[in-house]
């Protein structure tokens, strides 16, 4: 397999040559290119332009949403599958920085300066970015409101959390459970439970 | 009016704030080094430009909310298994776009000579090669042959041992191989 070279380097025909060729200049057009972008919220200045929820809402209108789920799982298994010594640890890392993975975009963080601001350089020129359709917005931005609002609870019992302060944290689980029984970040939050749940309390703390 | 929580911890939105900020743009940078690679693999595979299209982006944003659980480096490992798992699961085979039940690995009779040449029809016929051959052994004979991805990187993405690559990609080379000669000829036919 070492001194296996790809067929175009060595050994094919002119008309696989051409075959091959063909192949290897293909590339998404331009549209599908910008679709790609906007749907997964990198184009525009702080472009995350519609939740996970929003994103997948629109995934499930092609009916694949079940298959989203497949892949999330298969996902998970390479993910272990990345790094076997792992494995078996537990979760806090997802716990930590999931919430901060699900994109979001509101009025009020559209105020704010963009950390990071620009992505790298672009190593290929990529298309202009269309303008969503104005007609999608109200749904996005409410949706968008939500997630917001998933993150802050969780941010708020993972802060509680750090600070030690388990039965804080678990009332902010409780508030979230209440308010999002379905929500995009319910994994994260059950992770966070268990955590709180797991967490030693604070000497002196009612047993 | 802010909760208590920010008011006990004022930094909180403001980590959340940049921690999304660095997540799109780990995103970016994802989508910009592999988005290619994934859709060129699923055209092969026999989906329409759109449906590798739609199924790219779905990979992307199931990546989106498992950011945290991909590990530096297994970015394309992650895009690419969800990619080829949602293809199989939801395309099949018998989603193949722009391909009719009947077509066989003969060129058309309506294709001429100047048309081999021409980029899509040369896709095209590739396409139709792939058609009646094994994913497993496309998906590989893409990677090495068209992405140039080496035996050990293409064990890693694929997850099968380098030994069977190596028996993959054999396998599709000689069906490959026997298929273009096949066209080749008929071409050759077709000139007389």
């Amino acid at each position: 397999m070492k001194d296996l070279k790809p067929l175009l380097r060595e050994g094919a025909s002119d008309f696989e040559r051409q075959l091959l060729s063909a192949a290897m200049r293909e590339r998404p057009s331009p549209q599908l290119r910008s679709r790609m972008r906007r749907t997964l919220g990198l184009t525009g200045p702080i472009a995350w332009a519609g939740s996970v929820k929003a994103m997948l809402a629109t995934v499930a209108g092609k009916g694949v949403i079940g298959a989203a789920v497949v892949g999330l799982a298969a996902a998970g298994v390479v993910a272990l599958r990345a790094d076997p010594g792992e494995r078996s640890a537990p979760r806090t890392e997802v716990a930590v920085e999931a919430p901060s993975a699900a994109p979001a975009v509101q009025a009020p963080l559209a105020a704010q300066p963009e950390p990071a601001a620009q992505p790298e350089p672009a190593a290929q020129p990529e298309p202009a970015a269309q303008p969503e359709p104005a007609a999608a917005e109200p749904a996005v931005a409410e949706s968008s409101r939500e997630l917001r609002e998933e993150i802050q609870l969780l941010d708020e019992a993972r802060s509680a959390l750090q600070r030690g302060s388990s039965s804080r944290a678990l009332e902010q689980l409780d508030r979230y459970r209440q308010r999002f029984p379905s929500g995009v970040l319910r994994r994260e939050a059950s992770l966070l439970r268990q955590q709180a749940t797991a967490a030693p309390r604070p000497s002196g703390a009612a047993r | 009016m802010p909760s208590a929580t920010m008011m006990i911890d004022g930094t909180v939105e403001e980590a959340s704030l940049g921690a999304r900020a660095a997540a799109r743009i780990r995103l970016e940078r994802m989508f910009r080094a592999h988005h290619e690679l994934i859709w060129r693999t699923l055209r092969r595979l026999g989906l329409s430009a759109d449906l590798a299209a739609d199924t790219t982006q779905q990979a992307y944003l199931i990546a989106a909310e498992r950011l945290g659980d991909i590990r530096t480096g297994s970015e394309r490992a992650f895009l690419f298994s969800t990619a080829i798992g949602l293809a199989r699961t939801n395309f099949r085979r018998s989603q193949r776009c722009q391909l009719q039940s009947d077509m066989d690995l003969h060129i058309d009779p309506g294709v001429r000579a100047e048309q081999v040449t021409n980029h899509c029809s040369a896709v095209e016929l590739l396409d139709r090669v792939f058609a009646q051959t094994d994913p497993d052994l496309v998906t590989v004979f893409v990677l090495f042959e068209l992405e140039g991805l080496s035996a050990p990187e293409i064990s890693q993405l694929v997850d099968i041992p380098v030994g069977t690559v190596a028996s993959r990609l054999r396998r599709a080379r000689a069906t490959f191989r026997a298929a273009a000669r096949r066209m080749e000829l008929a071409h050759a036919a077709q000139q007389r």
